[in-house]
């Protein structure tokens, strides 16, 4: 290799990685700056009164949080476990179909993932709806009053949801199929040969080889279905009263909508927070080695 | 019945699962009276919410500045991802470990839990709501994956192509503008195409950064058509409008899935 000045390389990265640093990083400085200020809609472009731990206060007495905290156990814990499950099987029977099959199927899986937010918020406001839904053509048909799932806490809480599977599930389809092909079908051979039986053969060598993609897996999806409030936003809003204002959201509305801009940073860094605890179980877990 | 069949079902039922709000928004977007219950297969079809759609001229304006917004941005990404790609790849520096890990951290990071301080920053730089503001923030969403993407591509160059144009006397720039960018054209196309569908499809930024009407995108815009009712919702405008919204991606899908499946192989993702 040839010589070049040792600040080269730094130049190669710096468009790239001083972008993503700066708006990552440094926003996430200024993001706990806001957080330690009491900065509203009021103030926003002046000086802004320095409240040490105030705004976390205001977050853990305001009844509404309990409410949004409530809402994203629900919402995250139905979601994480129907992708992963929902994926992993689905991306089972890829792996296992004949090459024609899956690339039949394949484009098909991939779609929602590559869609817009909007796109399956209006897609199931439309296939729910009370006025348009073929869900309730359903309903109607036996004899049942069409519902307007958006419009009742139980039933808005179970649309976000289920949008939010359709759109997540296909990551884990994928990850979980690559991770299935990195099996080499010698093993598999080898296995049979031995005599394995198919429970031996998917707790004792399947398993292990897919043990890091799940972890890998599980740790986007629950970042992703946690933190990633868009498509709620655009679909309830967060209503009806408040039955579907998860804690980012709550964070988002806060800012936004009603200008108290340093009680939403403040939930953002306890949505974080909340975030990496999940993940440290999930490494003690993964290490503790149950599964 | 046999494994084979079962297995088939089941593919189809989730297949089924994934196409059916497409087919429903398709359904009722050739429907111009949209009422309850709707028909199944459109009657008679007609493209009046198309029509009406691209008559708002607050969609139109969307659309453009979209349109702009996006090939800018992917054109951005491209070009500033695979020099960071090419550094990581090809080049020996210290901290290469640390930076990496950087990346990796920043993908974790949704970008919608950063949309205070950044709300706040670009308007202490007087950028918010700007074209050129909206550009960088959203070349940014493909970075992590971009650079992973053209680190691996990279590395799969032949290190003899290499050696030799050391040999020839191409230097560290050279090298990356001869060798490395040149060789890696399906990859370019994959990062372009990563990049402008994460711009074209952003939601949460673009109705939130953007107040002034003339730079206002298009899911913004199109978010604002579909609820200009006081009390009713447009259905109409809420279907045509995905359509159009997901028009890329079909685009994608129908002629660049090689692109697309390199893209997802290397991006790490697959």
């Amino acid at each position: 290799m040839d010589k070049y000045r040792a600040y080269v390389p730094y130049l190669f990265l710096f468009p790239a990685l001083g972008i993503l640093f700066f708006f990552q990083f440094f926003a996430w400085g200024w993001n706990i700056n806001i957080a330690l200020h009491d900065v509203t809609i009021m103030n926003f472009r002046r000086a802004w009164p320095f409240v040490g731990l105030e705004n976390f206060r205001d977050i853990f007495t305001d009844p509404v949080t309990l409410v949004t905290l409530r809402n994203t156990a629900i919402f995250a814990t139905t979601g994480i476990i129907s992708q992963l499950l929902i994926g992993t099987g689905i991306a089972y029977l890829l792996f296992r179909a004949e090459r024609g099959i899956e690339n039949f199927f394949r484009p098909i899986f991939i779609i929602p993932w590559l869609t817009s937010v909007l796109v399956a918020s209006f897609g199931w406001r439309l296939v729910l709806g009370r006025d348009t839904g073929i869900v309730n053509m359903v309903i109607s048909s036996l004899g049942f009053e069409p519902i307007s799932f958006i419009g009742h806490p139980a039933t808005a809480m179970l649309a976000i949801v289920l949008a939010n599977i359709w759109r997540g599930t296909p990551f884990t389809i994928l990850l979980m199929n690559s991770a299935m092909t990195s099996i080499s079908p010698q093993l598999v051979e080898a296995s049979k040969i031995d005599g394995a039986s198919q429970w031996t053969f998917y707790t004792k060598i399947a398993l292990p080889i897919l043990k890091p993609f799940i972890l890998m897996n599980t740790i986007l999806i629950t970042v992703w279905t946690i933190n990633a409030y868009g498509l709620i936003l655009n679909m309830t809003g967060g209503g009806p009263i408040n039955a579907t204002r998860v804690f980012p959201l709550h964070g988002y509305l806060a800012a936004f909508n009603e200008g108290r801009f340093s009680f939403g940073a403040g939930i953002t860094i306890l949505s974080v927070l909340m975030t990496l605890v999940l993940i440290y179980f999930y490494l003690r877990f993964y290490d503790a080695d149950v599964v | 019945m046999s494994e084979k069949t079962n297995r088939i079902m089941i593919l189809s039922f989730w297949a089924a699962f994934t196409l059916l709000p497409f087919y429903w928004i398709l359904d009722l977007s050739f429907q111009k009276q949209i009422t309850f219950p709707p028909d199944i297969f459109p009657a008679n079809p007609s493209l009046y919410h198309y029509t009406n759609l691209v008559n708002e001229r607050l969609v139109v304006t969307g659309i453009i500045n979209s349109l702009l917004v996006s090939l800018v941005a992917a054109a951005v990404s491209v070009l500033i991802t695979t020099m960071a790609g090419y550094a990581f790849a090809s080049l020996k520096f210290k901290g290469k470990k640390i930076l990496f890990f950087g990346v990796l951290m920043a993908f974790l990071l949704p970008p919608n839990l950063n949309i205070i301080p950044i709300y706040s920053l670009f308007s202490e730089l007087g950028i918010l709501g700007s074209r050129i503001g909206m550009v960088f923030l959203y070349q940014l969403l493909a970075t992590p994956i971009n650079i992973f993407l053209f680190m691996n591509y990279f590395n799969t160059v032949d290190d003899a192509i290499v050696e030799s144009a050391v040999l020839d006397g191409a230097g560290v720039y050279a090298r990356y503008y001869k060798i490395f960018v040149p060789l890696a054209k399906p990859a370019l196309v994959a990062g372009f195409i990563f990049a402008f569908r994460f711009a074209w499809s952003e939601y949460v930024y673009a109705t939130t950064m953007v107040s002034d009407n003339s730079k206002i995108l298009f899911t913004a815009a199109l978010e604002r058509a579909v609820f200009s009712g006081q009390y009713t919702v447009n259905f109409g405008y809420m279907a045509s409008g995905a359509i159009f919204l997901a028009i890329p991606v079909l685009v994608i899908l129908l002629f660049g899935q090689r692109y697309l499946e390199l893209g997802l192989q290397l991006g790490g993702v697959d």
